[in-house]
């Protein structure tokens, strides 16, 4: 405020005087931005009467800029919207001239313009998660038919395609998802040993990290890495593609996108997701078995034969099971997301991050129900 | 002229676009002529783009119809919509290339998927395409690696890929050098002259205009509609809309 002060020296003065037929409100001194905050307090705090005739007397104003001119004119709107009838008095020429040029006389002359419609940001957001859902429903019902059109009537095109996308989505995660679960494997031994140490039974340990892994938390830690690895980069390039009008392009040259674009991410997560799963059960099981080799005293062929004679082919079947699910997830979300993309770059981003946070919530979710839905049955 | 020459090319009747909330453009109506160039005109944010949408059936109208060699865009099933949109080309403002794809693989993909054709001659067809518009010399290139206006008339080679009968620019020499530009406004002229395709094209310049345009309309924000129609000279010289004499002799008083 300070470095504005010598620019308007003079004090600005709001006047009011009720005392003709007319509500009339004198400004006087320069009408500049470091004053309009107040002005506008003064002129928006005054009660007026039903249906008030108000004229503003801006003869006094010395001094004028675009935030003053913005001032006038959000005030003329609000109270002509408000039913009032509202005169600008007294300006000098250079001042309406200014006014026009800012598109501002309009408003001062007519009636108030139609305003666009005011959008609630608040209010629609049951019509978004309904066109969410809207949108999810078409997705899949043309994902399952890209699919299909793929396996039916396989081109070298979509293979080639499928081909790329393994190769982005496989090799390149091995060693961020070995690294996690042999961490993952090794902090659930690790928690497991201080709790079975109470009962004397530290050689539980063996099964039960296996069994965890296997079942539960090698093919969900693989989902939740893939989310955020491979969903968002799905989203990011099928939303650059609808920004850069390539998806147009696609669709006047007949190519349908789910069957070029969609189906071979899905098909290829289905390879990549189960494949990377299994090495996580590795992974995993070698952070236990060096767990038990370093402070429990199980050597590792004893960690390793316990966990298996505990397990069936069953616990594996189980986790492979949901990490082909997880797949389906994980990659449709990432490319309902894209294809969600509207305008812009910045839409680009928010769908690779919504396809990140979307793809784990469903991971965690469908993991519940599925888990859920084997003890039941 | 073809045999069914009467049939417009296009016509489009009492059309009303816009987008969720508002219109862009109300009840228009025009015909372009089988074998013509017809161009779209407008300030920006008029609805030029938003036009050429409507009529490669990208966006579907609020109402009125469109109709491509007399048949109804607007309310084809999917099999009729595809027989339409199959002799239609079309250049996108930036080329619209797929990044993934070098500019080669670009041409010969919708070949590919649409036609079958034996490895070498597909070589050939796509190399002939390129060298229409002078990018022989860049086939393995990938998009990234080209520069705006090699973009461009790549995704012109692309769009000619499929032997359209009609094609569709989104402002072609927007953002290109006056020399490229004018090459690619010959392309066009080539184009309709010796192939006789019908072409509609959307652009701001003026040399183009009078260069490659039979006929032009153009669109008013204000009005939502069409302000003038016809020869650009003519309208240029003697059109009783003073903005419309004012935009074609660049003359911003
Ligand atoms: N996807 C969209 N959603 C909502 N409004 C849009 C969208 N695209 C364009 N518009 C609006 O429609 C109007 C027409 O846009 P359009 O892109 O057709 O203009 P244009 O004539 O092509 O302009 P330019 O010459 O600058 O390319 C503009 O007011 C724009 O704000
Ligand atoms: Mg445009």
């Amino acid at each position: 405020m300070s470095d504005h002060q010598d620019k308007a020296p003079q004090q600005t003065h709001v006047a009011w005087d009720e005392s003709g037929s007319a509500c009339v409100c004198a400004i006087s001194g320069p009408l500049l931005l470091p004053r309009v905050a107040d002005v506008w307090r003064a002129l928006g705090t005054h009660a007026f009467g039903a249906r008030a005739d108000i004229r503003v007397d801006c003869a006094g104003i010395t001094e004028l800029d675009s935030a003053g001119v913005a001032a006038l004119v959000t005030f003329v709107r609000t109270q002509k919207a408000r039913g009032h009838t509202v005169t600008l008095d007294g300006l000098r020429p250079k001042h309406s001239a200014f006014i026009g040029m800012l598109g501002g006389e309009e408003a001062l002359v007519n009636a108030v313009p139609a305003r666009p419609p005011h959008r609630d940001t608040a209010g629609p957001v049951l019509l978004t998660w309904w066109g969410d859902f809207r949108d999810m429903v078409v997705f899949m019902g043309r994902t399952a038919a890209g699919v299909v059109s793929v396996l039916r009537r396989p081109s070298a095109e979509c293979w080639k395609e499928v081909a790329h996308c393994l190769q982005l989505s496989g090799p390149g995660a091995v060693p961020v998802v070995c690294t996690i679960t042999f961490l993952v494997g090794f902090v659930v031994a690790f928690q497991a040993a201080t709790q079975l140490e109470r009962f004397n039974a530290q050689i539980m340990v063996a099964q039960l990290v296996g069994f965890a892994l296997f079942r539960e938390l090698a093919p969900i830690m693989t989902s939740v890495i893939m989310a955020g690895r491979t969903g968002s980069a799905f989203a990011a390039e099928i939303g650059t593609m609808k920004v850069s009008e390539e998806l147009d392009a696609m669709e006047v040259m007949l190519l349908n996108p789910y069957r070029y674009l969609v189906a071979p991410k899905i098909l290829a997560s289905l390879v990549a997701f189960p494949c990377l799963t299994m090495l996580a059960d590795l992974a995993g099981l070698l952070g236990g078995v060096f767990v038990g080799a370093q402070f429990l005293n199980i050597p590792a062929y004893v960690f390793l034969k316990e966990s298996f004679q505990n397990m069936t082919i069953g616990d594996l079947g189980e986790g492979l099971y949901k990490s082909v699910i997880f797949a389906c997830l994980v990659a449709g979300i990432g490319c309902l997301r894209g294809m969600q993309v509207r305008l812009g770059a910045d839409s680009v981003g928010r769908a690779a991050t919504s396809a990140a946070v979307s793809g784990i919530f469903l991971t965690i979710i469908a993991d519940a129900l599925i888990t859920m839905s084997g003890y039941m049955l | 002229m073809s045999a069914n020459g009467d049939i417009p090319a296009i016509d489009v009747r009492s059309l009303t676009a816009g987008y969720e909330g508002h219109t862009v453009l109300e009840d228009i109506s025009f015909t372009v002529r089988r074998g013509e160039v017809f161009v779209i005109l407008g300030g920006s944010g008029c609805g030029k783009s938003t036009l050429l949408r409507h009529l490669v059936g990208l966006a579907p109208p609020i109402s009125g119809t469109i109709l491509i060699n007399g048949r109804d865009l607007t309310a084809a099933s999917d099999s009729e919509r595809e027989g339409i949109l199959s002799g239609m080309g079309v250049l996108f403002q930036s080329g619209a290339l797929f990044g993934s794809l070098s500019l080669a693989d670009n041409i010969r993909f919708p070949l590919t998927e649409h036609a079958v054709l034996p490895a070498p001659v597909l070589e050939t067809l796509a190399g002939m395409k390129l060298r229409l518009v002078g990018l022989e010399d860049c086939a393995l290139h990938m998009p990234g690696e080209l520069s705006g206006g090699q973009k461009k008339r790549g995704g012109l080679a692309r769009a000619l890929a499929l032997e359209p009968e009609i094609l569709f620019f989104d402002e072609p020499s927007a953002g290109l050098d006056p020399l490229t530009s004018a090459t690619l406004d010959q392309t066009i002229v080539n184009l309709n002259r010796s192939l006789g395709l019908t072409i509609v094209v959307v652009t701001h310049e003026l040399p183009s205009i009078f260069t490659i345009a039979h006929r032009v309309i153009m669109l008013d924000p204000q009005t939502k509609g069409i302000i003038a129609e016809g020869d650009p000279r003519e309208l240029r010289d003697h059109s009783t809309n003073d903005e419309v004499r004012r935009f074609l002799n660049r003359d911003g008083a």
